[in-house]
C-alpha cells in the first residue's frame, strides 16, 4: 500500500559524465482526463508531394501516436494517395498498422476525399465513443484531372460535413504547413471541431504528435520525470497492486538510441522511433528501469500510462434515527440512512484501496443518478443517503481526476435492507421520581446550610445543674478541653475483656468529638453500636458536656438518664456509664483531671 | 489545725482464700451511675472482708479444702474450689486451720526456724515435716485420748444433777468435737488403722526391733464391703492405761460410737471399732481371729493409698497453703500483743485476674472512691499486695473464651498476670495506693537463687511496668522467702510391712519400702513480708518499741526510711534467716541500681546481740530519675501530706493553704517542723515543704524536699462553687 502512496514515479536518475543536472518535476493539482472510449483513424496522404522528405518523420510521429494510445482507444489507418492504398481497420493492432506504414509508398495523386470517405466508413463505435481522424497531409487535394481533382475536393467537402455531422473531429497534422490556396482540408478540420497542426507553426511532427495526443485525446496518464542530458535511466516504480498494462513514453527532442528497459512483467516490448520510445509493459512488476542514448544531449520527458480493471466497492452501515417523538402511546418517527464508504479495488483483491493515494482529492460521483462530490478520506468516500422509501442505491463515480486509466467502471447496486425499528417499550413516566429526588436534594442542601452555619457557630444547649427543665445554650469555641477519659468497657457482645484506656482530651481543638471517635482512637473496636451519635463538647468551667443524638443508646451521668439532643456538663471525677444500641456492649467513662506535669505531650 | 491521720496502714489484698464465701466484687455489686458507696455497704464489705489477724482470716474466711472419691480409679481427689456437680453428701470439707497437720505443720516450721535463728541448710527440716506422718497424727491422739478418758472418768463418777458434771459435760463436748474431727471421714481414719495394725502386729512397738514371738491379734476391716476391711480382736491387751476402771471405758465407748453413727450416715463396724478402739483402746473386748497376712497387706494397702492421698493433698492445697502462710507473714510482722495501728487487711476474695477484668475494674474504682477519696480516712487503702505475679513480664490476662486455639505455652493458672498486675496499678496510682507486687513463687525466686544470679533478672521483667505513670506505685519485692526448700521437703510416712519365713512381721529395711512424700517446697511471697513490715512501722507503737525514745506518740510512720541510718537492722522482719548473705558484688549491683523492696539475710550486730532475722536491704518502687529508683516513703509522704492537707485546707481552698503553710506555730507546717527530731517525723531533719499558687491553672505546687531531693505534688485549688458552673 505504501508503494501505491508514492504513486507518484519515482525517478531515479543515473548521471553520466556529460550529464547537466537533471530536473525533475512534479505533477501538481488535480487533473481531469479524458476517459472516455475512443476510436482514431490515422488518415496518411502517400502522394508524390508527402514523399519529399527525406526522414521517417511523417510515419514517425503517426507510430509516435499510435504506440502511445492507451487499450481504450482502438486505432485504425487509411493510407491513401491517387486511391485507396492501404487500409487498417478499426481494432487492429498496433504491429499491423506499424507494418503497414513501413511499406507505404509516396506516390501518385491525392485523392483526400475517397480516403476521408474510407476513412470515416472505418468508425464502429455508438455515440458514445469520441472519433477522431488524424489526417496526416501536407494540405494538397489534387488528381490528374482538374475534374477528378474537383470531384475528390467536393467528396472530401461532403465528407467532412458528414464527419461533423456524425461527431468526429478530423485532426491536420500539417506537414510542411499548407498551402494558402488549399482550404479545403484546415475547412474540414475547422468543420468538425478538430484542428490543424502545422508544421513550422506549430513545431515538428515530434512535437505535433505530442500535442495531439495530450489535447485531443488526453487519457490519463502521469508525467514522471524530465531530464536533460547526453544519457540516463529512468528509474520509474510502477503502483503495484493490480495494474494490467503500463506504459511508460519518452519524448526527446533529439534522437534517441540505445533505449533498454530492465523490468518484471508478463510481457513487454520495447518501440522507438527517432525521437520517442515507449516501453509497453503487460501486468508489470514493481518498477521498469530504462536507459537511453541520445545523439545530442536534449531535453527528454517521460509519461507514465497504467491501467486498471477496477471496480467500484460500498460498504453499508445502515442507521435509524428518531425524526419526530410520536405522540403519547404512539411510536416516534423514524428515519433510515444509509452510511456509505466507497472506495475503488483493483477487483481481484490486488489492490483494495486504489483511492489511499488521493487522501483529500475531491471525486465526483453519483448516487442513484444525483451528482455529488466528495473527499476520500482514509482511502474512502463517505456518503450518507436517507434510505426511506428506495429499494436499491445505485452507485457509480468518475474517474477522470485520476492518473491512472480504471477503464469503465460499473456502477455498484445495492439492496437496500433496513432494520427493523426500535420497539418502543412503555415510557415510564419517571417525573415524579425525579421531584422527589430534586426534593431530597434541596432539604439534603437545606441541611447542609444549616449544619454549616451551625458549625460555625457551634452552640450547645446545656442543662444546668440543678435547674430543672431549664437549659442555656453556648458558644462551643469559646470553651476548651482539659482533663482526660478513662474508658472501661464493662461488657461486648462477644465477651471480650478489653482493656481499660485513656485519652487525653486536654489540648484538643474545641469542636465536636464523638465517643466513636473516642473508641476508635482508643483501638477499640465495638461495631456498629450507635457510639458515632454521642457527642462530646468542651464546656465551661472545665466541664465535658456530652450529649446523647442517637436512638437507641442510654447515657447516664450518675444516676441521671441524659435527655436526648440535650447537652450535659460534666464534672471532674464524674463518670458516665453509656449501654450501646445493642443492648448489651457498656462502658464506664471516668472524666479525670490532669495535673499541670501531666500536661506536657506525650513523649513516644 | 493540727492534723492526723490515724490509719496509714489499710492493706488491700487481691487473692482468693475462699470461693464458697463472700468476694469483694459479689459485696461491692452492681456501680452503674454511682459515683461511691454507701456506708452502709462498705460496713458490709468490711464485716466480710477486712481482717486484723491470722485468726480473724481463718474464721471469716474459713478456708477449706474439698475431698471426693473416684470410684474408677481408686482415688482421692481434692480441689480448692467446691464441686459443684457432686452432691454434698459425697464431699468432705477439709479445713485449713490450726489444726490442720500441713499448715500448723508450716507455721511452727516458721516460729521454730526464727526461735532457733539458723539458715536454711542448717535447719533440721525433716523434724517437722515428720508432723504430717501417721505415727505424729497417732500421737496427738493418744494424748487427746488420754485426757479424754480422765474427763470421762470423772465425768462417770458424778452423780447426776451434780454441777461440776455439768462443767465436765461441757468440757467432753469441745473434746468429742475434736476428736470427731478425726473420724468423720474416712481419709482421717487412715492414719489411725495404719498405726492400728502397726500396734498390734508389732506389739506397739513402732521400732525396728525383732520379736518373733507369735502375735494374737484382731482382724480389721473397714466395712462390711469395702476394701480396706480389717477386722481386730484383740485377746489381750497390757498396756500401762490396763487400771482404768471397765466400765468407765465401757461407757466411754458407747458414747463415741454413738457420737460416730450421728455424724456418719454410712458408717459400719470396722470404722466404728476403730474408733473406739483408737479413743479407748483398753476396752475392746471384741472376739476375732486374726489373718496376719491379710493384716500386712492391708497395713501396706493403706499406707500406700495413704501417701497417694496426701500427695494429692499437699499438690492441691499447696497454693492455698501459701497464700495462708503469706497473709500470716503478713500479720506476725506487728507483735500479736501490741496495740496501736495494728494493721488491717481487707481480702478481696476475688483473684487478680478478675478483679483487672475491665468490667469488675469500676468496681474497684468505686470501693476506692468511696474510701480514699473522702476526708475521713479510717478505711483508706494505703497498700496493696499483689503476689504471684508471672516471671513472663508479657503475661497476658487469660481471654474471657479462646475462640481460637493460640500457641500459648502451658501457662501456670495461679499466677497473676503482668497486665492484669498493670491495669491494677493504673487504679492505684488514682487512689494514691501502694502496691507490693512479688513474683511467682518457687526455686526461682529465692534467697539463693538472688545470691547466686542478682537482680538484674527482676529488673528485666518489671521493665514494661516502668516509665509509667503508675510506676511509683509499683513495689517489686524479692526474694521470696522459703518455708520449705524444694531438696528438703520429703516427709517419710513409714516403712512397708513385710511377712517373714516364719510368718512374723517386721518393717522392711529396704530403701524402696520406704514410703516417702514430697512437698516440692513451700514458699512465701516476699510482697506479704514487705507489706506487713511497712504496715507495722506505720505504727508509732511498734517504732516505740523499736527504737525507744525519739518516736512521736500520734504520727504514723509515714516518712520512716527504712534504709536510712540503722533503722533497718531496728525494724526487722519476724522472719528467720535463710542464707549466710549476699556477695559484695551482688550488694554493689542492687545499691547502684536501688532497685526494688530488697531483703537480705545479713549476718549483723544489731545493739550488741546478733541479728538472726531477714532485713530490709532496699525499699524502692519503680518511679525512676533515670539514675536511681526512688524510696518507698516519699510517695506515702507525699500521698499523707496531699491528704491531711485536703483534710485541713477543706479540700484545698487557697487561703486555707496558705495558712496550712504559715509561719504561724498552730499552722500544720509548724506543727510538723517541730516535731521534725522524731524517727516518725512527717518532716524529718533535712526536709523541707514550700508551694507556690498557679493562679492561672488554678494549681498549688508543693515542693516537698527530701533530705535535698524535691519531689512535687500538685493539687488544685478549690475555686469551684456550684454558682460558677453551668
Amino acid at each position: 500500500m505504501k508503494k501505491f502512496i508514492s504513486f507518484l514515479a519515482v525517478l531515479v536518475i543515473l548521471f553520466h559524465i556529460s550529464m547537466f543536472i537533471p530536473f525533475i518535476s512534479k505533477a501538481q493539482g488535480a487533473p481531469a482526463f479524458s476517459i472516455s472510449e475512443k476510436e482514431v483513424v490515422f488518415l496518411l496522404d502517400a502522394s508524390k508531394s508527402m514523399g519529399g522528405r527525406a526522414d521517417s518523420a511523417v510515419t514517425d510521429a503517426v507510430r509516435q501516436i499510435l504506440y502511445s494510445l492507451p487499450s481504450g482507444i482502438r486505432a485504425g489507418l487509411v493510407v491513401y494517395n491517387t486511391d485507396i492504398q492501404g487500409v487498417a481497420e478499426i481494432g487492429s493492432d498496433s504491429a499491423q498498422i506499424d507494418r503497414i506504414l513501413n511499406e507505404v509508398e509516396y506516390t501518385g495523386y491525392s485523392n483526400a476525399g475517397a480516403g476521408l470517405t474510407q476513412a470515416l466508413s472505418l468508425f464502429r463505435g455508438g455515440n458514445g465513443t469520441e472519433k477522431h481522424v488524424i489526417m496526416v497531409s501536407d494540405g494538397e487535394i489534387d488528381m490528374k484531372e482538374s475534374g477528378e481533382a474537383e470531384a475528390s475536393r467536393e467528396e472530401f467537402r461532403q465528407a467532412a460535413r458528414r464527419a461533423a455531422g456524425d461527431g468526429i473531429r478530423i485532426h491536420v497534422m500539417a506537414v510542411d504547413g499548407i498551402p494558402d490556396g488549399d482550404r479545403e482540408i484546415p475547412e474540414a478540420a475547422e468543420l468538425s471541431g478538430g484542428k490543424t497542426y502545422r508544421e513550422g507553426t506549430d513545431g515538428d511532427l515530434a512535437g505535433i504528435a505530442w500535442d495531439i495526443v495530450w489535447e485531443q485525446l488526453d487519457f490519463p496518464r502521469k508525467a514522471v520525470g524530465t531530464m536533460e542530458g547526453g544519457s540516463g535511466n529512468f528509474h520509474i516504480e510502477i503502483p503495484a497492486g493490480g495494474a494490467f498494462r503500463a506504459k511508460v513514453l519518452l519524448a526527446a527532442e533529439s534522437e534517441m538510441e540505445n533505449v533498454n528497459a530492465g523490468y518484471a512483467a508478463g510481457n513487454g516490448q520495447v518501440t522507438m522511433g527517432k525521437r520517442f520510445a515507449v516501453v509497453d509493459l503487460s501486468n508489470p512488476g514493481e518498477s521498469v528501469d530504462i536507459t537511453f542514448g541520445l545523439k545530442e544531449p536534449s531535453k527528454v520527458k517521460a509519461w507514465l500510462v497504467t491501467e486498471y480493471r477496477a471496480a467500484l466497492e460500498a460498504a453499508v452501515e445502515y442507521r435509524t434515527e428518531v425524526i419526530r417523538e410520536g405522540e403519547k402511546g404512539e411510536a416516534p418517527v423514524y428515519g433510515h440512512y444509509m452510511d456509505l464508504e466507497i472506495k475503488l479495488s483493483d477487483g481481484d483483491g490486488g489492490n483494495t484501496g486504489m483511492w489511499e493515494a488521493y487522501e483529500g482529492q475531491t471525486v465526483t460521483y453519483t448516487v442513484n443518478g444525483g451528482e455529488h462530490t466528495g473527499k476520500i478520506e482514509n482511502g474512502v468516500i463517505r456518503h450518507t443517503l436517507e434510505t426511506d422509501g428506495l429499494d436499491t442505491v445505485e452507485i457509480s463515480v468518475r474517474t477522470d481526476c485520476f492518473y491512472e486509466s480504471f477503464g469503465e467502471v460499473p456502477p455498484v447496486v445495492l439492496e437496500v435492507e433496513l432494520p427493523p425499528d426500535p420497539v418502543v417499550e412503555d415510557e415510564v413516566d419517571y417525573r415524579p421520581l425525579w421531584y422527589i429526588l430534586g426534593g431530597l436534594a434541596a432539604a439534603l442542601a437545606v441541611i447542609l446550610f444549616v449544619w454549616m452555619r451551625k458549625g460555625k457557630e457551634s452552640l450547645v444547649y446545656v442543662r444546668q445543674q440543678g435547674s430543672g427543665e431549664g437549659t442555656e445554650k453556648y458558644a462551643v469555641k469559646s470553651c476548651q478541653y482539659t482533663g482526660k477519659l478513662n474508658l472501661y468497657v464493662v461488657q461486648t457482645a462477644s465477651g471480650r475483656d478489653i482493656a481499660p484506656q485513656t485519652i487525653r482530651l486536654f489540648g484538643r481543638k474545641s469542636g465536636r468529638i464523638t465517643l466513636e471517635w473516642i473508641l476508635n482512637n482508643c483501638g477499640i473496636r465495638t461495631g456498629s453500636v450507635g457510639a458515632g451519635d454521642i457527642a462530646f463538647y468542651p464546656g465551661p468551667e472545665k466541664a465535658l458536656v456530652v450529649m446523647d443524638q442517637s436512638e437507641q443508646c442510654t447515657v447516664m451521668r450518675g444516676m441521671e438518664i441524659l435527655k436526648k439532643g440535650t447537652g450535659y456538663p460534666v464534672y471532674y471525677n464524674e463518670k458516665l456509664t453509656v449501654t450501646m444500641e445493642d443492648g448489651v456492649t457498656e462502658l464506664e467513662i471516668h472524666y479525670r483531671n490532669l495535673k499541670p506535669s501531666e500536661r506536657e505531650p506525650e513523649k513516644k | 489545725m493540727g492534723n492526723t491521720i490515724n490509719q496509714t496502714n489499710r492493706t488491700m489484698l487481691m487473692e482468693t482464700l475462699n470461693p464458697q464465701k463472700m468476694d469483694f466484687l459479689t459485696l461491692v455489686g452492681d456501680v452503674r451511675g454511682m459515683e461511691s458507696l454507701s456506708d452502709d455497704k462498705v460496713k458490709e464489705i468490711h464485716e466480710h472482708l477486712l481482717v486484723r489477724s491470722f485468726d480473724e482470716v481463718l474464721e471469716k474466711f474459713e478456708p477449706a479444702v474439698y475431698c471426693y472419691y473416684n470410684a474408677n480409679n481408686q482415688k482421692v481427689m481434692y480441689s480448692l474450689e467446691k464441686p459443684e456437680t457432686i452432691p454434698e453428701e459425697m464431699l468432705t470439707e477439709i479445713p485449713l486451720n490450726r489444726k490442720n497437720e500441713f499448715l500448723n505443720m508450716l507455721m511452727s516450721m516458721i516460729d521454730t526456724k526464727r526461735a532457733e535463728g539458723v539458715i536454711n541448710v542448717d535447719f533440721k527440716f525433716e523434724k517437722l515435716t515428720d508432723m504430717i506422718s501417721p505415727k505424729k497424727v497417732m500421737d496427738d491422739i493418744k494424748q487427746n485420748r488420754k485426757e479424754l478418758q480422765y474427763t470421762y472418768g470423772e465425768y462417770a463418777k458424778l452423780e447426776d444433777g451434780d454441777p461440776h458434771k455439768k462443767d465436765l459435760a461441757d468440757k467432753l463436748n469441745v473434746m468429742f468435737e475434736e476428736a470427731s474431727a478425726n473420724y468423720n471421714n474416712v481419709m482421717a481414719m487412715l492414719p489411725l488403722a495404719i498405726e492400728d495394725i502397726k500396734t498390734r502386729l508389732l506389739l506397739g512397738d513402732g521400732t525396728e526391733k525383732k520379736d518373733n514371738t507369735p502375735l494374737a491379734l484382731g482382724v480389721l476391716s473397714m466395712g462390711n464391703d469395702g476394701e480396706l476391711r480389717v477386722l481386730e480382736a484383740p485377746k489381750v491387751e497390757t498396756t500401762a492405761l490396763a487400771t482404768v476402771d471397765d466400765n468407765i471405758n465401757a461407757g466411754l465407748i458407747a458414747a463415741l460410737k454413738e457420737d460416730y453413727q450421728a455424724l456418719n450416715e454410712e458408717s459400719n463396724d470396722y470404722t466404728e471399732a476403730l474408733v473406739a478402739r483408737t479413743f479407748c483402746p483398753l476396752a475392746s473386748t471384741m472376739e476375732s481371729g486374726i489373718d496376719k497376712e491379710k493384716e500386712v497387706a492391708n497395713y501396706n494397702s493403706y499406707l500406700a493409698f495413704y501417701k497417694e492421698s496426701k500427695d494429692e493433698f499437699i499438690r492441691t492445697v499447696k497454693p492455698l497453703i501459701e497464700k495462708l502462710l503469706g497473709i500470716w507473714c503478713f500479720f506476725e510482722q506487728y507483735p500479736k500483743k501490741m496495740k496501736g495501728m495494728r494493721p488491717s487487711m481487707l481480702i478481696t476474695n476475688q483473684s487478680n485476674e478478675m478483679m483487672a477484668k475491665s468490667g469488675n475494674i469500676s468496681r474497684l474504682i468505686t470501693y476506692l472512691t468511696t474510701v480514699n477519696a473522702k476526708n475521713d480516712f479510717g478505711n483508706t487503702v494505703w497498700y496493696a499486695i499483689v503476689p504471684s505475679v508471672s516471671l513472663d513480664q508479657y503475661s497476658k490476662m487469660k481471654l474471657t473464651r479462646e475462640r481460637f486455639k493460640g500457641n500459648t505455652a502451658a501457662v501456670k493458672t495461679d499466677v497473676n498476670s503482668v497486665e492484669s498486675l498493670a491495669r491494677l496499678l493504673d487504679v492505684f496510682k488514682d487512689y494514691e495506693v501502694q502496691c507490693f507486687f512479688s513474683y511467682e513463687t518457687g526455686d526461682a525466686t529465692t534467697f539463693n537463687r538472688l545470691a547466686t544470679e542478682g537482680i538484674e533478672k527482676y529488673e528485666d521483667r518489671c521493665a514494661p511496668l516502668m516509665g509509667k505513670a503508675f510506676s511509683e506505685y509499683a513495689i517489686p519485692c524479692i526474694p521470696n522467702f522459703t518455708i520449705i526448700p524444694k531438696d528438703k521437703s520429703g516427709v517419710i510416712l513409714d516403712r512397708r510391712m513385710v511377712m517373714n519365713e516364719d510368718e512374723s512381721v517386721e518393717l522392711s529395711g529396704e530403701a524402696e519400702d520406704v514410703m516417702k512424700l514430697w512437698i516440692d517446697g513451700v514458699y512465701v511471697g516476699a510482697a506479704y513480708v514487705a507489706a506487713g513490715l511497712v504496715a507495722a512501722y506505720q505504727s508509732p507503737e511498734y517504732l516505740k518499741e523499736k527504737f525507744g525514745r525519739g518516736v512521736d506518740p500520734e504520727l504514723p510512720g509515714v516518712r520512716f526510711d527504712i534504709e536510712a541510718d540503722d533503722h533497718s537492722l531496728a525494724v526487722r522482719t519476724m522472719m528467720a534467716k535463710e542464707i549466710t548473705g549476699f556477695t559484695n558484688a551482688i550488694k554493689a549491683d542492687i545499691n547502684r541500681k536501688n532497685f526494688g523492696f530488697v531483703f537480705s539475710s545479713e549476718n549483723a550486730v544489731y545493739n550488741g546481740l546478733n541479728v538472726t532475722d531477714v532485713m530490709v536491704y532496699k525499699a524502692r518502687n519503680l518511679l525512676s530519675d533515670g539514675a536511681v529508683f526512688e524510696p518507698i516513703y516519699k510517695t506515702q509522704v507525699t500521698s499523707y501530706i496531699e491528704r491531711v492537707m485536703r483534710h485541713g485546707t477543706g479540700d484545698f481552698k487557697e487561703d486555707s493553704i496558705v495558712r496550712f503553710f504559715s509561719n504561724n506555730p498552730t499552722s500544720q507546717k509548724s506543727e510538723w517542723l517541730s516535731k521534725r527530731e522524731n524517727i516518725n517525723a512527717i518532716l524529718g531533719k533535712g526536709d523541707d515543704i514550700s508551694y507556690t499558687i498557679d493562679e492561672e491553672n488554678g494549681y498549688c505546687t508543693l515542693d516537698i524536699t527530701f533530705n535535698g531531693n524535691v519531689k512535687n505534688l500538685e493539687v488544685e485549688i478549690n475555686r469551684l462553687n456550684a454558682s460558677s458552673r453551668v
